[in-house]
């Protein structure tokens, strides 16, 4: 909210996920709504914090668990138009996470301080979290 | 102010759908527009017309199709979310060849693209997390 602050309003739409990948709908339903976004050029960002980081690790293989690969979806949102992709470094820390080599490589991803991440809220005219 | 409204939680496991509710009413009350009320994730539950709660029990369903036809407001189901969870209409139960369907006649079924143009067309998306 920047009612007496007017900032550029560079995202019609921030997703913020915050969800481990597999264990419920929550990735699987923000994405689609990533996808949708694209789709309709709207300009669309993609914060991923606390359990949400688990959603970019690469070679994720859920197929013995009967789930859909969610990171095919994350690579097609470039073809959508989504490209801003960021991930809250402190999230990466303290999962031991290191981005060289745990992250899908594919994914541009912009790792952001907790300041940085106020900023992209500012920036955003709506934000949804799942 | 031209206000959506988003749900992403059912009754029951979440005060979403009847903080929406109650949120929506003010609003109205208030004097602002309602461009429309989305319903996605576990928020597709609040569009069925089956539940019955017990007489001596706050009926969120009933309230909301009670609201919808007293403003003739645009409440809108996500058809895919709805689709995994159960909430069809006639034309979908018989398009997946299902034996019943229980989307109450106040909502409408239809894809990302119109939570998407609420935003576009709204001051403000207010969601109503699980």
């Amino acid at each position: 909210m920047t009612a007496d602050a007017p900032t550029t309003i560079d995202y019609d739409l921030l997703i913020v996920l915050q969800h481990a990948p597999y264990s419920s709908a929550q990735a699987n339903e923000a994405l689609d709504l990533a996808l949708a976004g694209g789709t309709f050029d709207q300009r669309v960002a993609l914060l991923f914090i606390e359990d949400g980081v688990y959603q970019l690790m690469s070679e994720q293989a859920p197929d013995a668990a009967q789930q859909k690969n969610l990171e095919k979806m994350l690579n097609a949102l470039s073809f959508y138009g989504v490209n801003t992709l960021a991930v809250e470094s402190h999230s990466l820390f303290e999962r031991d996470l290191h981005p060289e080599k745990h992250i899908n490589p594919k994914l541009n991803l912009e790792l952001l301080n907790a300041k940085s991440i106020q900023a992209l809220y500012d920036r955003s005219k709506t934000v949804i979290r799942f | 102010m031209k206000l959506s409204i988003l749900v992403l939680g059912s009754p029951y496991n979440s005060q979403a759908a009847y903080s929406a509710l109650r949120y929506t009413q003010a609003a109205l009350d208030s004097g602002h527009e309602i461009y429309r009320v989305f319903f996605y994730q576990d928020g597709v539950h609040a569009c069925s017309n089956l539940p019955a709660p017990p007489q001596d029990e706050f009926n969120t369903y009933e309230a909301w199709q009670t609201l919808q036809e007293k403003h003739e407001l645009d409440c809108v189901t996500c058809i895919a979310a709805a689709a995994r969870r159960g909430v069809l209409n006639e034309e979908e139960s018989k398009r997946h060849n299902l034996p019943a369907f229980n989307l109450a006649t106040q909502f409408s079924l239809s894809g990302l693209g119109q939570l998407i143009e609420a935003n576009a067309e709204s001051d403000r998306l207010v969601t109503f997390g699980a």
